[in-house]
């Protein structure tokens, strides 16, 4: 016992009589109990009953007050401010996308940390930096709540330490037994990645025994090789392509495709605007040359099954059968030998009714024409067909030119055969599989039967899906936006993927894991840094190296210098030989799978923003569908053109695989052939990616590879109907002038000033004294005060629109309007702030009808019907922020009044939400809110602003708006706001550029133009004063702030 | 004493004095209910109770439980609005402009008319309000003055002028109607025996003694407000129609829509007068008052009105034509011949066809037949305002926004809800209301009274 003694004061120390004597009280001064309790005290104090009650009402009435408190939502303020960080202010970071084939250079936009905005890198070489709908909407992923929050064992989440220790021992163990482990992964232009994949292919690959056959095929000995661990796997491969190229060039790779400098462009079925490669470039360079004023304008000719964007554009556009596609080759291979005075392929179209023959001949004209600047491309997965293409694009002089095998397109890689690696599955040779950003459960039929006969089964996915819901290990990747990584895009053209957020959850790099795995301990971004300081930076001095990786870092974007040797690219012809092997078994009916521009092959399905981008063509949204043409579907299913009624439903046997699907009518579908999208029906994800029907397992594997058409199919009535989403019900433009087109010839052949006829001519309508005057100056209303200061103004060339939607995307979220989930676009309750309306041509015309004398009335019903092959045109619209806008006029409470800028505001505080303004629109682009999107149960899962989670992408510039209000573009005036702000604290006027709305920022072939009318110079300007433009349905008197600009087709 | 010739039809059937008057009107007040009225009650609250449960949903989860879409953003409600409104108009002008015009037919039916108006005014007035988004805000349609300073409403909508309009109307027909019951309260209040009723109608008789300054008074005072009253039948229905004929929808955007609201409206409200009479004087046993002159004289306003609407429904078709306007053509070309044709057939016929029979005498003075097509002309009246609203707009200029409407239980527990309400209110109205101006008819009696012609001879 220690005889130590602790004291408070030198009076306990000394024990002082006083000390002692304070210590025995509880209280060291008196307390006047005495005073106020004793019994005579009591009867003479002056509180009386009444103020015991007053002062217990007064306690009562603060106590109540207090708690009428209204709820305090807790904000954190920063105590240290972060260097970088200025609450209102964004930071943009320079990043890239790399995910499922898809690749682009991207700006993130954070608020206070968080990102909530993608838009297009500047940086990157400049004809190629694009977003597509898939890239801008992604963001939201980030903040899925359904990610996995940590590593996984059996369901039960445990730490890295204890992951990496378990799993370690377990690879180990297969190691020394000699075990096979195989990791499944998905193409990817990292060369990072592929280093780290190959670090650990060097660790764990397996040693085989191949049989060394001779030249009679006997058996003459064994050889032990190393067999890789990696199986490249997609669920949309590019097999065909990559493989003619290893059999004619030696190399499997993708060129670069120069669209830009294509004057004749023929796609045999690829949908290169829409979802195939890299599809932003192509249609950044393939609408370059689309402008009518340019030196010359492309010729487009497109042979395909599905309507397409791509044949949407087309000038001429060829319906065929896929079986038919061999076909269309052979005859262009043959026709253009002969005119190179050599001998092709021979063919001829088994199915005719579109004029198909004649197209090809027109074709063929038009590319000897332009040879050695025309291109070919075809989207077959077939190597043969891919063969006679390369031949053709051979004859025609375009390598080197419009294809360039010497830039290489990374994003996708040669897969391997699933079906080897599910036979050895099936063996019981796999002892361990991995699996990285692959979800081969989902998309391939005969791996999920597979999967249980492996011992060790880790998926590095950063979400639930159908492969790591049946692993026992799950490794979380980081989101790319929470990750480092590099992309090689193209040869020579490497990018920066830079995390612009701290990883919301406990995950790690899924290269990371790999590396850990392999024994290497080092963050993935030491390895990345390594790994370019070694390679891509090895050239450059020690002093200067760590400058050029911040600078990397900073643009995003590194373009290694030109190597001085060229590579000498050898092409062997095999086209004639190729093209025999070519063998089409043509059916009654054919199939053909498709991806959609919107949710691609599935791994994005749970993206809401995506599944409620209508599909370009169909304009239906939330679910796959089969596509028929309503001429194949008359008598037997209703073609639903004109209603939104339910359609019916058909059960489709695709290689011995039925699937339950609602047909819908898509004119321009080849007769006799439907289609069906991929990347649907996902079974382990969120609410919202459970829709739809999985059409993967139908795919035909051939040679270890999925071909996406069938000829084996077969259609029944399954006798029920289905209610699908649409957000247009009517597909035709009834004679109106909506969208104005004009040809090529045309637009040459007649002068642009004169006004009174061809494709140019004015609006107008006599006035009250019967003189017929411009519809601009017929006018009832007094003019707004527009010279002064800004007026903001919108173009949209319909010349350079591909309809791809990327606006619809972007203003989505750049302006926090709500998903509304399959029911409500049922109920054609969108509440997209634009649209991109799409219309087919019909063959019906009123001047028609008049000289064929069928009646105004039956003209006009058949007008509703678009023609079998019709051309299609797609028009965004938004609000138009008329001059004399209807909506201001009409509103009781004035919730929506012009701004001295020329903007049509919408007050929503103020609005009462009467809707006279929307029914008023000649437009109809308000939207009303129908329900508290944020709070209805109704949109729980479906509604991002619901989810605590998913709420932080909403962009905090621009309010959520409560049920009752009418909302509409506003021309994203906060961007103009703070692009004012700006430049004021510059102390400079604003500059064209300085304000760009978020549709005009997403549109990769700048389409949409947005500036200040009232500065001279500004491209919106320009085209307003463009002989082109126009504005829409002007003759109601709205004078609009936006114009349109005709759409010019070159036939 | 003012004669009247025998020609003429007698108004009152039967031998009645003054006596039997004053107790064949005040017996259902006096009197119990009997079973039909009880039968009739309780399914009048069942159908508005659940049509206040339809409303108070709306109210509490969003317009977003009705059909309405992005392009049809206004069809049931403001349907069921235009037609209540509508049909408010009968009581002014029966009361009104028959008073100035001296139409002493009109001392019959004026009471239960006004009545209607008032009660079919209140459940006008019901829909503009829940139709809003935030109906919790529906006083800022109201120019009152705020914390904002120049926040003002704007005067340029139509719906503002409606906000005028229907309140004026109202406010005016309530205080029309009052000041007419003033003496037969009194007459009610002085036969009155339990404490309870004689206290309350008292209150409500205003101190009424039956003076002759008062009697001076009360026909001054009518006399001015029929004439305040009469501007307001036509103001009433024009205003509604400028919701219309100021836009830009083609199928609204028309000049004609004034009167022909106007007359649209005489139509739809004579026809509901008749619905009306033709179950209340079965009902509380009033056939001497109501007889079949009186059914008569409102079959031939229904027919006039409703060749009047006619007319207006050929000449919008003929101005389609001839304006030359493409959306304007294909508008009125899609009513008639679009996806809701059957919507057109159901107005033309009720509307324009079946009105016409009223030109047979023998059809005209038929209860029975007056009963039925004047259901006919309720539901075509109704269907014009569903074509006028909802064919316009579900294809207007733009194709690519077309669609179509379909309503919800919702839309349809509402109409049929204020259809309920609009019965309690009325029914409880027979019950305690003298329903016949019994005061003003005994001014008659002895004019156009069947005795008293008779005695004449």
């Amino acid at each position: 016992m220690s005889d130590k003694k602790y004291w408070n004061s030198l009076d306990q120390l000394e024990e002082t009589p006083q000390f002692l004597e304070e210590a025995q009280k509880e209280f060291s001064e008196a307390v006047p109990v005495e005073d106020f309790l004793s019994k005579s005290n009591l009867t003479d104090t002056s509180s009386s009953r009444r103020d015991f009650l007053k002062f217990m009402g007064f306690s009562l009435g603060a106590a109540t007050l207090a708690a009428c408190e209204t709820p305090v939502v807790k904000s954190i303020p920063y105590v240290v401010k972060p260097e970088v960080v200025t609450p209102g202010v964004p930071n943009w970071y320079a990043s890239s996308y790399g995910r499922g084939g898809d690749f682009a250079s991207i700006l993130v936009k954070t608020r206070e940390g968080r990102p909530i905005f993608i838009k297009p890198n500047k940086a990157y070489p400049g004809a190629m930096s694009g977003v597509t709908a898939r890239v801008n909407a992604s963001v939201i992923e980030l903040y899925d709540d359904n990610r996995f929050q940590s590593a996984q064992k059996s369901g039960a989440s445990l730490s890295w330490s204890d992951a990496d220790k378990d799993i370690k021992s377990q690879l180990a163990a297969i190691k020394s037994k000699g075990g096979v482990i195989k990791v499944v992964a998905e193409s990817t232009s990292s060369p990072s990645t592929k280093a780290a994949l190959a670090k650990f292919d060097e660790m764990y690959s397996s040693d085989v025994d191949v049989e060394i056959f001779d030249e009679n095929g006997d058996v003459t000995g064994i050889q032990t090789l190393k067999e890789s661990c990696v199986v490249t796997y997609d669920p949309i491969n590019y097999n065909g392509i990559l493989k003619a190229n290893k059999a004619d060039f030696g190399q499997a790779i993708i060129p670069t495709y120069d669209f830009s400098k294509a004057k004749t462009v023929v796609s045999l079925d690829a949908d290169f605007i829409g979802d195939w490669l890299d599809n932003v470039t192509y249609s950044k360079g393939y609408t370059q040359r689309r402008n009518p004023d340019g030196d010359w304008m492309s010729k487009h000719f497109q042979f395909e099954t599905n309507m397409t964007l791509s044949g949407a554009n087309a000038d001429v556009r060829g319906a065929i059968k896929p079986s038919d596609l061999a076909n269309v080759a052979k005859m262009l291979h043959g026709a253009i030998a002969k005119l190179a005075g050599g001998s092709g392929a021979t063919g001829s179209i088994v199915s005719d009714d579109n004029e198909v023959s004649k197209k090809i001949e027109m074709a063929v004209k038009s590319l000897w024409s332009s040879r050695g600047k025309s291109l070919v491309v075809c989207g077959s997965n077939d190597v043969n067909i891919q063969q006679v293409v390369n031949g053709i694009n051979n004859m025609l002089g375009n390598f080197g030119n419009t294809v360039r095998m010497d830039r290489a397109y990374n994003a996708v890689q040669l897969n391997h055969s699933m079906t080897d690696l599910t036979k050895s599955m099936n063996d019981v040779k796999v002892d361990a599989i991995i699996f990285m950003d692959a979800n081969p459960v989902y998309s391939n039929a005969s791996f999920a039967a597979s999967i249980a006969k492996v011992g060790l089964k880790i998926s590095l996915s950063d979400r639930p899906d159908e492969t790591s819901a049946l692993c026992d290990f799950v490794c979380p990747n980081h989101f790319y936006l929470e990750a480092w990584n590099d992309h090689q895009p193209y040869d020579g053209v490497f990018t920066m993927q830079q995390p612009v957020i701290r990883p919301l959850f406990k995950t790690r790099a899924s290269q990371e894991s790999l590396l850990n795995w392999s024994g290497v301990e080092t963050s993935y971004y030491d390895y990345i840094k390594s790994n370019w300081y070694s390679t891509a930076f090895a050239a450059i001095d020690a002093v200067s190296v760590e400058n050029k990786w911040n600078q990397a870092v900073q643009s995003g974007v590194y373009i290694a210098p030109k190597s001085k040797d060229r590579v000498e690219i050898v092409y062997t012809d095999n086209s004639i030989n190729a093209a025999g092997n070519l063998t089409s078994k043509s059916a009654e009916l054919e199939v053909k799978f498709y991806t959609k521009h919107s949710v691609g092959n599935g791994a994005q399905a749970n993206n809401p923003h995506l599944q409620e981008m209508p599909d370009p063509i169909s304009k239906v949204s939330w679910d796959n569908y089969v596509t028929m043409n309503p001429s194949d579907m008359e008598g037997k299913y209703e073609a639903r053109t004109a209603q939104a009624t339910p359609a019916d439903m058909v059960s489709v046997t695709v290689n011995g695989y039925t699937m339950e699907l609602p047909v819908v009518a898509v004119p321009g579908q080849k007769l006799g052939t439907i289609g069906i999208a991929l990347g649907y029906g996902r079974t382990v994800t969120g609410k919202v990616g459970q829709t739809g029907v999985n059409a993967y397992p139908a795919l035909e594997i051939t040679d270890g590879n999925a071909s996406y058409s069938s000829s084996n199919v077969t259609i029944a009535d399954a006798g029920k109907t289905y209610q699908i989403a649409s957000v247009q019900t009517h597909h035709t433009m009834m004679g109106r002038k909506i969208v104005n087109e004009t040809s090529l010839a045309t637009f040459k052949s007649i002068d642009k000033n004169d006004k009174s006829n061809g494709w140019n001519k004015d609006n107008v309508l006599p006035d009250a004294f019967g003189d017929v005057k411009p519809i601009k100056e017929l006018n009832l209303w007094e003019d707004h005060a527009i010279d002064l200061g800004h007026r903001w103004g919108m173009s949209i060339d319909l010349n350079s629109c591909t309809g791809c939607g990327a606006c619809i995307t972007a203003c989505h979220i750049e302006n926090n309007v709500p998903v509304v989930g399959k029911d409500e676009i049922r109920r054609t309750r969108s509440m997209f702030w634009l649209r991109v309306d799409r219309y087919f041509t019909s063959d019906m015309n009123k001047e028609k009808g008049k000289e064929e004398g069928v009646g105004i009335v039956s003209t006009y019903k058949q007008m509703e019907n678009a023609s079998a092959y019709p051309q299609v045109v797609f028009q965004p619209i938004m609000c138009q922020h008329c001059n004399h806008a209807p909506c201001e006029t009409v509103c009781p409470v004035a919730a929506t009044t012009h701004s001295e800028e020329g903007l049509n505001q919408m007050t929503y505080n103020r609005c009462v939400g009467t809707r006279y303004c929307a029914n008023n629109c000649p437009y109809k682009v308000r939207r009303f809110n129908w329900f508290n999107y944020n709070k209805d149960t109704k949109f729980t899962g479906i509604n991002p602003a619901q989810n605590e989670l998913q709420r932080m992408v909403l962009n905090p510039d621009v309010v959520v708006r409560s049920r009752g209000v009418i909302e509409k573009c506003s021309f994203c005036v906060q961007k103009i706001q703070s692009g004012k702000l700006v430049a004021k604290k510059e102390g400079r006027p604003v500059q064209d550029g300085d304000v760009v709305s978020a549709c005009s920022e997403a549109c990769s072939t700048n389409a949409i133009q947005f500036g200040d009318l009232n500065d001279g110079k500004s491209k919106v300007k320009g085209n307003f004063d463009d002989d082109r433009s126009y504005h829409l349905i002007e003759e109601v008197g709205t004078q609009p702030n936006v114009a349109y600009m005709t759409k010019v087709r070159n036939t | 004493m003012h004669k009247e010739s025998e020609i003429r039809y007698p108004l009152i059937i039967g031998d009645k004095t003054y006596h039997q008057i004053t107790e064949d009107v005040c017996a259902p007040v006096e009197g119990r209910a009997n079973k039909l009225w009880y039968v009739c009650f309780t399914i009048a609250v069942v159908v508005a109770l659940w049509g206040l449960g339809c409303i108070m949903y709306t109210v509490g989860r969003g317009i977003g439980v009705w059909g309405l879409n992005t392009t049809v953003m206004w069809a049931w409600d403001i349907t069921n609005f235009v037609w209540w409104v509508g049909i408010g108009h009968a009581g002014t002008l029966i009361s009104a402009v028959l008073l100035l015009f001296r139409q002493k037919w009109r001392m019959a039916i004026n009471r239960s008319a006004e009545a209607m108006t008032i009660f079919a005014v209140m459940m006008a007035a019901l829909f503009p309000g829940i139709h809003m988004g935030r109906i919790w805000m529906a006083y800022w349609v109201l120019p009152l003055p705020n914390q904002y300073g120049s926040l003002w409403v704007n005067f340029n909508s139509p719906l503002l002028w409606d906000v005028f309009a229907i309140s004026t109307y109202f406010s005016v027909s309530l205080v029309f109607w009052y000041i007419g019951l003033i003496p037969d309260f009194a007459t009610i209040r002085d036969r009155a025996t339990r404490i309870i009723p004689k206290s309350i109608y008292s209150i409500l008789a205003f101190g009424w003694s039956g003076k002759a300054k008062q009697w001076i008074r009360f026909e001054e005072v009518s006399l001015v407000l029929a004439g305040l009253a009469t501007p307001l039948v036509f103001s009433v229905h024009s205003i509604v129609s400028m919701d219309f004929a100021t836009s830009v929808v083609p199928g609204w955007h028309t000049t004609i829509f004034p009167p022909y609201f106007v007359a649209g409206a005489i139509f739809s409200g004579f026809a509901m007068v008749q619905t009306l009479l033709i179950i209340v004087r079965k009902v509380v046993s009033l056939e001497s008052y109501i007889t079949r002159k009186h059914i008569e004289s409102m079959n031939i306003v229904i027919v006039i009105t409703g060749s009047m609407v006619g007319i207006a429904y050929l000449t919008e078709l003929f101005i389609a034509w001839y304006s030359g306007v493409e959306f304007e053509q294909y508008a009125f070309l899609n009513r008639a011949t679009g996806p809701y044709w059957w919507a057109y057939a159901m107005m033309m016929t009720c509307n324009v066809v079946t009105p016409l029979i009223y030109f047979v005498e023998k059809v005209r003075k038929s209860i029975v037949i007056s009963f039925i097509i004047s259901i006919f002309v309720n539901i075509g009246m109704w269907f014009e305002r569903f074509v006028i609203i909802v064919t316009s707009l579900h294809r207007d200029h733009i194709p690519s926004n077309w669609t179509m409407f379909h309503p919800t239980f919702v839309d349809i527990g509402i109409f049929i809800g204020t259809i309920g309400i609009f019965f309690v209110l009325f029914l409880l109205y027979a019950r305690t209301f003298p329903v016949l101006a019994l005061n003003e008819l005994k001014s008659i009696l002895k004019s156009s009274g069947d005795n008293y012609k008779k005695q004449q001879h």
